[in-house]
């Protein structure tokens, strides 16, 4: 099982854990299976991360990422890996990692996406 | 004398005028403000005054809306089961589709979640609404709290505006947000105290009919048919609830009556029915002390008394009778008729009905007896009815 | 006498780049119990270019108000005259920045890119964090590297081999300039601040945004300038010359006492607000 942030969330994910708001009412239980509306229901009480049954964050950010070009994706990884220094122990930059990756790739795929609209 | 030519200085005199014209668009503004806030105490009074969220949230918004020139403005409750935020209302009406829209788009791109962790009031650029030139207009999303805890909000779309003193309507608004709060905490609390005041006249009857083992769930039945009949007579629903409690307290004064009385199995002898004759004084006495509860004194007092002035214990006649009174008289005699007690059987429904029927203006009143024929025949308190009704009760 | 290029240059008061004229008119207005809304407007309007940028500023998404502020008095009363100096602050030294050309291996335009980055940053989490002075945040956030600036064109020569070395070896420019100056831009940006007579809390923003000294001391806002520093520098928002990000402190993420969690709302946020500014100073 695995945590994984809101956004990630999909339909026919299952909970491996309860989801409380921030007055501790359970709003989902473990063993309830994710929609459309319940997510919404998670995002408007401000739920920032979610334990996931059978999935690991890895694997399903490594899955999002297949979708993309091979080039996009390996010029990305150089990308990070020149601007990342090394650290141990530093949540922030092990957080910070994931989101700067994630973000490189939403503005690659936008560049892409304008200029196939430009062209067509 | 001379007078003595005095010089103003026209630096100092163009720094006066400075401050005097300074002052004078203060002033006007703070006249402004002054008004508002004088409405602004109305708005609170004509909201406290209320219990009923519903009402709450009409009146309230209609005034803020008096107040302060908003494009819409609208609330959303928690839902007490699944914790959702449910559109409640919107003045205009015809905007609560786009402010559920926005709202959805809000929680989408996070803000609204933020927003409610925060439990601060907010200002943020609009996702949905626009404005004429294509500008995004402004929106307060504002936590409504009660005990604490977030039950709800209230989303304001501004209207784009001249006003001078934006910052004070901002605060304005804030304050609005926060009365909106207290009148609801207000209805919640009061909802809260009704809870718990019927939860303990529940107890106190359960603890009379535990005594009283044929009677179990006969106060309730009572209640409930008095109510069908109360419906067909077109009473508000104010004195519609109020039978509920009148219906669980009517025989209260039984916890009077001894034991042995109450459940002989052959009839009664002179004494023994004296005796019981006093429950509805008794059950008048407990009830007059307990201010709230003095609206249900004629259910208790006088569900004995008889349309032709042969009941007990004033011997009161025709409309002398309350309404009350009258009305708990058919409901109680048809709901003994049908069940059984220690010396008989109880009654078909059908025959109990032709029972009441056939004393029409000797026992009952006979406007009363109408109805409920009418709401037997439009199967309110048919015998089906009545079954489930009795299986329901405790 | 460790500093003794870059003291030099401090001292000689004509070779120093001075504030902008009007925010030293403004300091100076503010300090008199007599300043009035419309007086405050008056100054401000002297400058166009910087009246204009205010008023567009103080309209876009960063304040999020109800409704359009049309002139600059209305500005002052609404945010207050501690918002609108450093609104003026920001303004004018941008308009400083632009002025200056592209030193010899020092892009310019990247430069004010990422100063406009790491305030954008320190902002968003100033906010985050509900700290009150958020707009003080985003002046120590827009000046956090003023030092730089002062390095490559007051020390053309040696900067250059600053910018070589970093090249080559991976390094932070701070420890570059300690190699081959003895002294870093911290230190240079922390002196000329306390020569434009800044707020306190401004020159200890550009002083300790790097937290390289264990001597330096860590307030919310210091915090915020330094992972806004380090945001601004992942996310791509310009240039201040870094090959790599620097090691966030993490004592300075805690005390901000924000969410880990939080982080992709803010950097989406922080991108956001970016373009916006960006829009709003370009011209």
């Amino acid at each position: 099982m695995g945590v994984l942030s809101i956004n990630d969330l999909k339909g026919g994910m299952v909970l491996a854990s309860d989801v409380s708001n921030k007055h501790s009412n359970i709003l989902l239980k473990k063993g309830d299976m994710l929609n459309g509306k319940n997510i919404i229901l998670l995002k408007s009480w401000g739920i920032t991360e979610v334990d996931i049954e059978g999935v690991d964050r890895d694997q399903v950010e490594k899955k999002e990422m297949e979708g993309f070009s091979t080039d996009i994706m390996e010029s990305i990884e150089k990308e990070l890996k020149d601007l990342f220094p090394s650290f141990i122990d530093n949540p922030l930059m092990e957080e910070l990692y994931r989101v700067t990756k994630r973000f490189k790739v939403k503005k690659a795929v936008e560049k892409t996406r304008r200029s196939s609209n430009e062209t067509q | 004398m001379d007078k003595e030519l005095i010089q103003i200085d026209s630096d100092e005199f163009k720094f006066v005028a400075e401050k005097l014209h300074f002052l004078e668009e203060s002033n006007s503004a703070l006249v402004v403000i002054q008004d508002k806030i004088e409405q602004l105490s109305y708005f609170h009074s004509e909201m406290v005054l209320s219990y009923d969220i519903d009402h709450i949230l009409e009146k309230g918004l209609t005034k803020f809306k008096e107040i302060v020139e908003t494009k819409v403005c609208s609330v959303f409750l928690v839902d007490e089961q699944g914790f959702e935020f449910v559109h409640k209302v919107s003045q205009p009406e015809e905007l609560s589709s786009t402010v559920q829209k926005e709202v959805d788009a809000q929680i989408q791109s996070g803000t609204f979640g933020w927003i409610i962790n925060g439990g601060m009031p907010t200002c943020v650029p609009a996702e949905v609404f626009s404005g004429e030139d294509n500008h995004s207009l402004s929106i307060i999303i504002a936590p409504i709290s009660h005990k604490k805890r977030t039950i709800g909000v209230v989303v304001i779309v501004f209207e784009e505006d001249q006003d001078f003193i934006r910052q004070q309507t901002l605060k304005l608004l804030y304050i609005l947000a926060g009365f909106f709060s207290l009148a609801l905490q207000n209805a919640y609390l009061f909802n809260d105290l009704k809870r718990s005041y019927f939860d303990t006249i529940r107890g106190v009857t359960n603890s009379v009919e535990a005594r009283d083992q044929y009677t179990r769930g006969h106060s309730y039945r009572v209640g409930q048919i008095a109510k069908a009949i109360a419906e067909e007579l077109d009473w508000s629903s104010d004195e519609i609830e109020l039978i509920d409690w009148g219906g669980m307290l009517h025989d209260v004064g039984k916890i009077g009556v001894h034991d042995a009385i109450l459940n002989k199995p052959g009839k009664l002898d002179k004494e023994e029915y004296e005796a019981i004759k006093l429950h509805p004084l008794i059950g008048a006495q407990i009830v007059k002390g307990i201010s709230f509860l003095e609206p249900l004194v004629p259910y208790i007092l006088e569900h004995h008394e008889r349309f032709d002035g042969k009941g007990y214990p004033q011997g009161l006649a025709g409309e002398n009778i309350s309404i009350k009174g009258r009305l708990l008289a058919v409901a109680d005699a048809f709901d003994a008729m049908i069940t059984d007690r220690p010396y008989r059987k109880g009654l078909d429904a059908e025959i109990a009905l032709k029972e009441v029927v056939k004393n029409t203006n000797s026992q009952f009143d006979p406007k009363i007896v109408e109805a409920f024929e009418r709401s037997w025949l439009s199967g309110k308190v048919g015998s089906e009815a009545i079954v489930t009704t009795m299986s329901l009760s405790v | 006498m460790k500093h003794n290029k870059i003291d030099k240059i401090l001292r000689s008061v004509d070779r120093l780049p001075t504030l902008p004229i009007i925010y030293t008119k403004l300091t100076r207005l503010l300090q008199s119990p007599n300043a009035t809304a419309p007086m405050i407007g008056n100054i401000i309007a002297e400058d166009q270019a910087i009246a204009v940028k205010v008023l567009k500023l103080v309209n876009s998404a960063f304040y999020g108000l109800p409704q359009k502020i049309g002139n600059l008095k209305h500005a002052v009363v609404i945010l207050g005259l501690n918002q609108i100096k450093n609104l003026v602050l920001a303004t004018s030294t941008l308009q400083m920045f632009r002025k200056i050309e592209s030193a010899h291996s020092f892009d310019m335009q990247k430069f004010w890119e990422h100063s406009i980055g790491c305030a954008v940053a320190a902002r968003v989490l100033a906010e985050i964090a509900s700290l009150k002075n958020s707009d003080d945040v985003f002046a120590g956030g827009l000046l956090h590297d003023i030092g730089k600036l002062i390095h490559a064109v007051y020390l053309n020569e040696d900067f250059a081999m600053v910018v070589a070395d970093v090249e080559e070896r991976g390094v932070q420019v701070i420890e570059s300039e300690k190699r081959i100056f003895g002294y870093d831009h911290a230190y240079t940006g922390r002196e000329l601040a306390i020569k434009w007579s800044l707020s306190q809390e401004t020159v200890a923003m550009i002083a300790h945004h790097h937290l390289s000294d264990s001597s330096d001391k860590l307030t919310k806002e210091i915090a915020a300038v330094h992972i806004g520093n380090i945001l601004s520098i992942a996310l791509g928002l310009g240039s201040g010359g870094e090959k790599k990000i620097p090691v966030a402190d993490m004592k300075a993420w805690e005390i901000l006492g924000i969410e880990l969690s939080n982080l992709e709302f803010i950097t989406a946020r922080i991108d956001k607000l970016f373009n916006e500014s960006i829009a709003i100073l370009e011209t």
